[in-house]
């Protein structure tokens, strides 16, 4: 789309006060060169931040970061605007509701918010909601968004968020008119972060070492006071719950996908992985929880990728080569707007396999310069995945691989000892577990016994709209510190490289 | 000057401007950054000998200098309470030089200030800003206005609505537009006359901005859309920077050709703006001298415009008006509007105008809202979001004028029937602010049964419309659909209607849904009947035009009709249509089965086998190497210089390629390492080889990531600086503490996370205070070059290899 920017103003401030969702991962920091915009008239100079990110023949076409554009005068721009993310939310049947009493489980994840609205006496699950969280405009991660609460400090995070709970509230009340005076209960699962921006917490502890959180959860109140004078059509007094985590990483999602998987009423050994940003992963033996939190960076949700995105409609989802052809499939065969993270494993993956990426992660002579042409925009321009691609991809899975190795390590724990790995988060089901198990993301061992299993965090929620629950996982909890390891960082370094299949 | 002379005028044969104000008096000595009024009215022989010299080269309207003469404008110089007064004295210096051999026009211009969502100025505040000054320029007796050098059409409107409410006289309007055609906030050729004819220019055209060649196409394309004559007014070429000031190269003759062809893509009234001279417009008067104009044309044509697009609702042509922004039956859209929230608007608008919608319906009428306000900010929020023209739907007059007044382009209005309450209230409207109209044949008496009554009141209708100044072509009729299944012959009854406006050059419209109410399955009906339509001429519908079957039977239908365009038209569509279903084409890459990646590629550059293993990485083999070239009897600081260094930079250079990455730069550097400590001793310590500098490294507080830390700590070792590695996670007075205590030379700091970014500040802040004075250096993945100099730090470098050579060269 085209818009007219005034002059005196820093562009991405004005686009963010239209609403105008362009990609800005970094929240506006100059330090991930996504937040692109032409200039079609008027004058907008070249900043230090274009020239960090952007090429001659970027620049000479009129292509600025809009992060650092502050013109004179008014100018026309042009933008893509960010598509919708596709939340992972549950399989269900819909049903009819009767005006049965009811409970609403609510997962605020980084990215996306899922709700599900459950008959309480049958566990039904009569509908379910999803949209964007739309805090995502302050950073697409959440260590960006602690940055921008303790640079503001002006609860814009909390407020966000409320809103998008007053929007999903309502969603459920305006289509199921009885409902209203029929909720008994209201759950929320949600990483740490997004608890303290719920609550209204101050987030900054969070962002630096030791991580301290001011709260895990647990806390019970009614909805009035959740939503800090807000109105929504659900009844005021309704309880919420808001589950309970095991630390700052470790989150109250983490537990609720415990609960979910009922991994602690079984005598099985099983590992829980919640892949993002951050990879928390949890390996439940002998009804003991041992966790660790790998920080892979954002490349896993195609952040940092230079033809990533987010996994919005028109994401490259799944990469075939074969016989020299390229063959990508998108998320819901919407046209090509870059790559999101099972995308990036997959043509990983598919380059290894057809010998165009060697050991160390180098591409084949031929696509070294430009990268590998991977598809085609509907405009034509080709979408590369370069070798800066690969880098970063290496960086992240190694992250991850290393983080789980450790957890095994310290634990005493062989891949063979464990009966079932659960991958679980903003994947959803589109991860291609041989792919993961080609790059070295997850130990090939553990793919076999792989399941991908969506939304754990809102499963458990929901399942707790039903029932209390009674298990005791907080006491049965270690957390290893991978900052704290003494084999952590050698075993980074080896991980990096892919391995000889 | 009255409206109709300035007619006869532009009648007689081309009229001639004058050229530059601006550039000309920078040459009587006029600096840059004064108020340019005041200087004028300083040095009142400037203006006076330049106008004079334009009317005697031909020039028979003048400009007054009264270019920023508004409020905003002077306020910046402190001279807002003077403005009548100047308005006065430049208007009656004008008139002095042109001393009645040529009309004076007071001239008018953006003020600088931007109109509300894009800045906080609201409408009605910019056209009182311009009726102040229109009112000061009509009671110095200028004789009409030139609203010129407008890069909005919006601001372009304000200042005709001002300008018509405060008085009679003639109006020219000239935008300027930018290299893409279009002008500054997005405004083609072709909207300009839709939109401001019927708000009472009188002229419109160009200024400023290009050259005359550019604006061949862009003349013409006004010209097609036009009933009152076009204005040209180019600069004498393109601005080029010579020594500092902006010159403009067009010799008078080349302008007054390249200006005269302007005249044959249908120009009528001509001049010069930035670098034209008397001698410029002098040459012109030359040029078209005796030369015909194109007429004017006379026949009106059925276009609506938003600010950036036009819709002609032309026979041989059907469309869709897009319905879904209209409250009724939609409760979330009801709630949003109660809130005063715009994103389900937003999203509507952007979804049927890619679904194919031509123009956009705009009703808010629900309980619990304030309408009008509503109606002002739904136009602005989807004037902004979307480009098709809008159909303003509202029960209440008040409304759509206020409505009418504020939406940036010439709007359909929806509707007007024939009781007599709204159509004596609306056609004044209607013709005030230059809007088409829907009109419903409904009379006091109520819809009429009668298709003779119907066509009837219709008859009426135009002739009262013709009466409050509006034309035939301003008017699309809406033949009320029946419902079937009440009056079987409701749809023929239709048709009838349509052949009847058809024949009388009336545009017509449907609401299409009302004619299966009642009926299973209505889609079906509501298919047929707007083919049924498309055959009879029905130039529009109201509808949703996410309809699948509706919008690709009318693409069909329309091409059976042999519109023009139509078979494309329709072809597009399918694809869009297979799109949705369609994946994506693979890319075919070359063959890759044939080459193996060559990851050994001979190193012209061999220096050695020391310098093999290092960039190898051969860590195992590197100490049993190194005693055998010393066993061979090399020097051991010829080992470092000659292979070890070198080796290391080749590695370094490879990691900045991205062909090594970190495992391979580490292995590198770890092999270094050990041969280092090898050599260490056995250097002898002859004073050339003195210590180099000490380098305290850190990764700051609140951080514990150190894997690039320590490899940059490696790094500068092999290179020889003595470094000291405090950790992670290190407060800022231990590191500085450390710096003076060691008398390092460097301290660099390390962060991965923004979170901890700022902690680096913190450094820089301690080493201020307890006076260290020594270079600070920064990195880490969120870290930049520009957040280094925010922060005061002396560096940055994005990896290991960049540090080293970050530290010699700060330490050079």
């Amino acid at each position: 789309m085209e818009i007219v920017c005034p002059g005196g103003k820093n562009i991405l401030k004005y686009l963010l006060e239209k609403n105008v969702t362009i990609d800005t991962p970094c929240a506006g920091n100059g330090s991930c060169g996504k937040c692109r915009i032409k200039l079609i008239a008027g004058d907008l100079p070249v900043t230090k931040t274009d020239k960090e990110h952007l090429s001659e023949e970027e620049l000479s076409t009129g292509i600025r970061l809009a992060c650092a554009a502050v013109p004179d005068k008014p100018v026309r721009i042009e933008l893509n605007e960010l598509g919708n993310v596709n939340a992972v939310t549950l399989n269900y049947k819909s049903a009819a509701y009767d005006n049965g009493v009811c409970g609403i489980a609510i997962d605020i994840g980084t990215t996306t918010i899922a709700a599900a609205l459950t008959e309480t006496q049958s566990g039904r699950i009569l509908d379910v909601y999803s949209a964007e969280n739309s805090q995502r405009r302050f950073g697409a991660d959440i260590v960006t968004r602690i940055r921008f609460d303790s640079l503001n400090h002006n609860g814009e995070l909390t407020n966000t968020l409320l809103d998008d709970m007053v929007k999903l509230l309502n969603h459920f009340a305006v289509k199921y008119p009885g409902i209203r005076k029929n909720i008994r209960k209201i759950v929320i699962s949600a990483n740490t972060t997004m608890i303290h921006t719920l609550l209204g917490k101050n987030t900054a502890s969070l962002g630096v070492y030791p991580f301290a959180a001011l709260t895990l959860g647990g806390e019970e109140m009614t909805l009035k006071t959740l939503l800090r004078g807000r109105y929504s059509a659900i009844d005021k007094n309704t309880p919420v719950y808001i589950l309970k985590g095991f630390s700052a990483h470790i989150g109250a999602d983490i537990a609720s996908g415990i609960t979910a998987l009922g991994l602690l009423e079984s005598d099985k050994t099983a590992v829980l992985c919640d892949l993002g940003t951050n990879a928390e992963t949890v390996l439940v033996k002998n009804k003991r929880i041992y966790a660790i939190s790998a920080a892979a960076g954002p490349a896993l949700e195609g952040g940092n990728i230079s033809c990533g995105c987010a996994g919005v409609d028109g994401a490259v989802c799944s990469v075939k080569i074969q016989d020299s052809v390229c063959t990508v499939k998108t998320i819901n065969n919407k046209p090509v707007c870059g790559v999101c993270g099972t995308g990036v494993i997959d043509c990983a993956a598919e380059l290894l396999k057809n010998g165009l990426v060697d050991k160390t992660g180098r591409l084949h002579d031929r696509y070294f310069i430009k990268g590998y042409p991977l598809t085609r925009y509907t405009d034509g321009r080709i979408l590369y995945f370069t070798q800066d691609d690969i880098r970063q991809l290496q960086l992240a899975k190694s992250a991850v691989a290393s983080g789980i190795e450790i957890l095994l390590k310290r634990t005493d724990t062989s891949p063979e000892d464990i009966d079932c790995m659960y991958i679980a988060g903003g994947f959803g089901y589109y991860l291609n577990t041989d792919s993961a198990a080609a790059v070295g993301l997850l130990p090939r061992e553990l793919c076999k016994k792989a399941r991908l299993v969506g939304n754990t965090s809102l499963m458990g929620a929901v399942k707790l709209c039903r029932e209390r629950d009674n298990t005791d996982m907080y006491n049965s909890f270690t957390e290893i510190m991978l900052s704290n390891d003494e084999d952590f960082n050698s075993s980074f370094i080896e991980n990096i490289n892919f391995t000889e299949e | 000057m009255k409206r109709e002379d300035f007619r006869s005028l532009t009648e007689s044969g081309i009229v001639l401007l004058d050229g530059a104000t601006g550039t000309n008096l920078q040459k009587y000595g006029m600096p840059s950054g004064v108020c340019p009024e005041q200087w004028i009215l300083d040095h009142p022989d400037a203006i006076t000998e330049l106008q004079r010299k334009f009317v005697s080269a031909g020039t028979q309207i003048l400009l007054a200098p009264t270019f920023t003469a508004n409020r905003i404008k002077l306020s910046e110089y402190g001279l807002e309470n003077d403005l009548i007064d100047m308005n006065r004295q430049l208007i009656e210096l004008s008139k002095k030089a042109a001393d009645n051999k040529a009309y004076v026009a007071a001239d008018i211009t953006m003020t600088g200030k931007q109109l509300y969502p894009m800045g906080t100025m609201t409408f009605e505040e910019l056209v009182d800003i311009y009726k102040e000054q229109a009112a000061a320029a009509l009671d110095a007796g200028a004789d009409l206005f030139a609203v010129e050098t407008m890069m909005s059409l919006q601001e372009t409107r304000a200042a005709i609505i001002a300008i018509r409410e405060v008085c009679d006289l003639p109006i020219m309007a000239t935008l300027t537009f930018e290299s893409d055609g279009r002008t500054l906030f997005g405004t083609p050729p072709e909207c300009v006359p839709v939109v401001l004819e019927g708000l009472g220019a009188d002229a419109v055209g160009i200024n400023c901005g290009t050259e005359p060649d550019m604006m061949r196409d862009l003349i013409k394309r006004m010209y097609e859309y036009s009933r009152i004559p076009i204005i040209a007014k180019p600069n004498a070429g393109m601005p080029e920077l010579e020594n500092g000031k902006t010159i403009y190269r067009m010799t008078p003759e080349e302008f007054a050709s390249a200006c005269s062809s302007l005249c044959d893509c249908g120009a009528a009234i001509v001049g010069g703006c930035c670098g034209t001279t008397p001698e410029h417009i002098a040459s012109l008067r030359k040029a078209v001298e005796g030369k015909t104009k194109k007429p004017v044309l006379k026949e009106k044509r059925r276009v609506i415009s938003s600010e950036r697009k036009i819709y002609e609702i032309s026979d041989g042509t059907f469309n869709v008006i897009g319905e879904r922004i209209n409250p009724t039956g939609k409760k979330a859209l009801q709630a949003e509007l109660r809130e005063g929230k715009m994103n389900i608007v937003r999203s509507f608008a952007q979804d049927q105008e890619k679904a194919g919608a031509a123009i956009l319906d705009i009703n808010v009428g629900t309980n619990g809202i304030d309408e009008k306000q509503t109606m002002l900010n739904v136009i602005t929020e989807v004037s902004e979001v979307s480009s098709l023209p809008l159909c303003i739907d509202s029960s209440y007059p008040e409304v759509i004028e206020a409505a009418l007044r504020i939406y940036p382009g010439r709007a359909l209005i929806n509707s007007i029937s024939f009781e007599s309450e709204k159509l004596s209230r609306l056609l004044p409207v209607a013709k005030k602010y230059g809007a088409m109209f829907i009109f419903l044949p409904v009379s006091d008496e109520g819809i009429p049964s009668d298709i003779k009554v119907k066509h009837g009141i219709i008859e009426q209708a135009l002739i009262c419309a013709e009466q409050a100044g509006l034309d035939r072509q301003d008017i699309v009729v809406d033949a009320l659909v029946g419902t079937v299944g009440a009056d079987r012959e409701s749809a023929l009854k239709c048709i009838s209607t349509w052949k009847f406006c058809q024949k009388r050059g009336l545009a017509t419209v449907c609401g299409l849904s009302n004619i299966s109410f009642g009926l299973p399955e209505r889609s079906f009906v509501n298919a047929a009947f707007l083919v049924m339509g498309i055959s009879n001429g029905l130039n529009l519908a109201i509808a949703n035009p996410s309809q699948e079957l509706l919008m690709n039977s009318a693409a069909a239908a329309s091409m059976l009709m042999a519109y023009e365009n139509s078979d494309i038209g329709y072809i597009k569509r399918m694809e869009g249509y297979r799109e949705r279903v369609a994946s994506l084409q693979p890319v075919s890459t070359p063959s890759a089965a044939s080459v193996g990646n060559t990851k050994k590629e001979p190193d012209p550059e061999d220096k050695g086998r020391l310098y093999k293993a290092v960039i190898d990485g051969d860590k195992a083999n590197i100490t049993e190497l190194t005693k055998e070239e010393l066993d061979k009897g090399a020097a051991p600081s010829d080992l470092i210089n000659g292979q070890l260094i070198p080796a290391i930079n080749k590695v370094g250079e490879y990691f900045n390629e991205k062909r090594y990455f970190l495992p391979q730069l580490i292995a590198s550097a770890g092999t270094m390492e050990k041969s280092i400590e090898y050599l260490t001793p056995l250097l002898t310590d002859n004073g050339d080889d003195s210590k180099k500098e000490t380098i305290i490294i850190a990764t700051v507080q609140g951080d514990v990531h150190d894997i690039g830390k320590n490899l940059v700590a490696l790094m500068l070792r092999n290179y020889g600086y003595n470094v000291i590695d405090l950790g992670k996670d290190v407060p800022a007075d231990t590191i500085i503490d450390a710096a003076i205590e060691n008398d390092a030379a460097v301290v660099a700091l390390s962060a991965l996370m923004t979170t901890t970014m700022m902690n680096m500040k913190d450094v820089v802040t301690e080493a201020k205070n307890k006076g260290y004075g020594g270079k600070i250096i920064i990195g880490g993945a969120c870290v930049t070059e520009s957040f280094a100099k925010e922060i005061g730090a002396d560096g940055y470098s994005g990896d290991a290899a960049d540090c080293v050579a970050l530290v010699k060269k700060l330490l050079a």
